[in-house]
């Protein structure tokens, strides 16, 4: 509860104002973001603002149950990290380079269980600014153990100007946001796969930003 | 005339009623045309109207603070020049190497806004960002030593700092003036005659565009543009001019009419600027801050040509002439 009170005033005091002043968005189709839980979140990743934007696309009392999915050797690096991003932040910790043995998405299944809404970046890391990576596999298996929990792509665009990879001061641009229609896990999972990246190409040709030339 | 804190010239409090009073006619009209035919879709228009009830009633409680709460004034423009510069460096290409230059321009606007606070900082308020700020950028993108696209960039910002920040700007500096050169009105006389005008314009040239307009003026820029348009927006202006100035400024007819029809065709030229700048880089709206108008850019396109040249003309002729400063 503690935990919570600190994370919702965290939002209000300086992750809301930064984000609707500082930075600023435009959010295309707003009306399809879920009203419940559990549900997926897929979305690009360019930006340690991804995730921020994502959450405040959300009510306050909504974000209890948002959970991030990050990668645990980046985020669990040192203490306090680790205390910001696991007790503060709620992020659900995965290990990038499966140990063999236990299921590394075993949290995950559990977070859907319980109603959360997790956020996703399948595409594994912030890689190039602005460039759309290949979808690592991990949510076509979510997708296909889950087939009743919908799953929303969400395009970012704009982010990566803002606060790019390896720099540490956000510039003000303005940024967008498109929210595409739920999906559904098939069987199939690299049909999966190829409809989800579909869906986001689609989404980011509908938001087109200026790039740095 | 008083409400609450907020503490109004007779002329201005009156002036503004007549604006809600407006807001009002057009609400009531928009409601009674959605109750008469339910099919129609009027979304755009009703999220248009309600912004301009939002936008008129915080300019309205500036101008009124802006005795009690010396920076109020400063705040809002100040803020507009920031959404306007950050929707203009947004919507054109921009390169990652430049990101500090757009930090110290951003950092330019409470630069300005300080400036304009106070007359004894007139100077400063007129030449800093060309003396000071311009010199820094070049610096700044000397150490970054990319010379692809160099003047490209530095014309970017340029163009964005005067469009967005020095422009509006202008309208902060009448608060930091003596008020002695308008008994009536004061300072808040002077910003609401030149915005209502100006934004008043824009509306009258649309509404006669749709009404006379047949022959385009420049249909590879702006191809709603119509002189018809022009020609009774600047009528209409010019005639709203004669009728408000003597209540809000201490203009003579003669000069109420020159600047009405001044403010009528540098209006027309703001607005048509920005629609070039906007079909350059290939977008529609600036973003969308104001729901309904686009984004600021979209909203105070016809003001970054109006505002500073009222600003001079008014300075010098009844400022200087009147020995006020």
């Amino acid at each position: 509860m503690i935990y919570y009170i600190l994370r919702a005033l965290f939002h209000v005091l300086l992750i809301r104002p930064f984000m609707y002043v500082w930075v600023g968005f435009n959010v295309k189709h707003g009306g399809r973001l879920p009203q419940n839980g559990p549900a997926i979140i897929v979305s690009n990743h360019n930006s340690h603002l991804d995730t921020l934007t994502l959450e405040i696309l959300f009510p306050l009392r909504f974000l209890r149950k948002i959970r991030p999915v990050a990668a645990a050797d980046y985020f669990l690096r040192n203490r306090i990290l680790k205390w910001f991003t696991v007790d503060v932040m709620r992020i659900i910790p995965v290990e990038r380079r499966g140990k063999g043995g236990a299921d590394p998405l075993a949290p995950c299944h559990e977070a859907l269980a319980r109603g959360h809404v997790l956020i996703i970046y399948p595409e594994g890391s912030r890689g190039e600014p602005g460039k759309m990576a290949e979808f690592k596999r991990g949510i076509s298996w979510l997708a296909t153990q889950h087939p009743e929990v919908p799953i929303y792509p969400i395009c970012l665009r704009g982010l990566e100007k803002i606060l790019p990879k390896g720099s540490w001061l956000p510039i003000p641009f303005f940024c967008d946001v498109a929210v595409g229609e739920p999906m559904f896990g098939t069987g199939n999972r690299e049909d999966f796969l190829h409809q989800l990246e579909k869906r986001m190409h689609d989404l980011a040709e509908e938001i087109k930003v200026e790039h740095w030339i | 005339m008083n409400i609450a804190w907020l503490s109004y010239p007779p002329t201005v409090f009156w002036t503004l009623a007549g604006l809600f009073a407006l807001l009002s006619a057009a609400t009531l009209i928009i409601t009674l045309m959605r109750l008469a035919d339910r099919s129609r879709d009027m979304h755009e228009l009703r999220q248009r109207v309600r912004t301009w009830w939002i936008m008129i009633a915080t300019f309205a409680v500036v101008l009124g603070s802006a005795s009690l709460w010396r920076p109020a004034p400063y705040v809002l423009f100040g803020f507009m020049s920031f959404i306007a510069l950050k929707e203009f460096l947004t919507m054109v290409p921009t390169r990652r190497v430049d990101r500090p230059v757009f930090m110290i321009a951003y950092l330019a606007i409470p630069m300005q806004y300080v400036w304009a606070s106070s007359h004894a900082y007139h100077g400063l308020f007129q030449m800093s960002l060309f003396v000071y700020v311009c010199p820094l950028i070049v610096i700044v993108m000397l150490i970054n030593q990319r010379t692809e696209g160099f003047v490209t960039a530095f014309g970017t910002v340029l163009c964005g700092l005067l469009m967005t920040v020095y422009s509006l700007s202008h309208l902060a500096h009448f608060f930091a003036l003596p008020a002695a050169a308008n008994p009536q009105g004061g300072a808040a006389g002077f910003v609401l005659y030149v915005i209502a005008l100006t934004q008043g314009n824009d509306v009258a040239q649309y509404v006669s565009g749709k009404c006379f307009g047949r022959r385009r003026i420049i249909p590879l820029v702006s191809p709603n543009k119509t002189w018809g348009g022009l020609i009774g927006g600047v009528a209409i202006t010019t005639i709203a001019s004669a009728l408000i100035a003597p209540y809000l400024t201490p203009f003579s007819t003669m000069g109420a009419i020159t600047l009405g029809v001044l403010i009528g065709i540098t209006g027309f030229f703001g607005d048509v600027f920005v629609s070039a700048i906007k079909r350059d880089v290939g977008v529609k709206d600036a973003s969308t801050f104001l729901p309904g108008h686009g984004g600021m850019l979209d909203r105070v396109d016809s003001l970054t040509i109006t505002a500073p040249l009222f600003f001079h003309l008014t300075y010098f002729f009844v400022y200087m002439q009147g020995g006020l400063v």
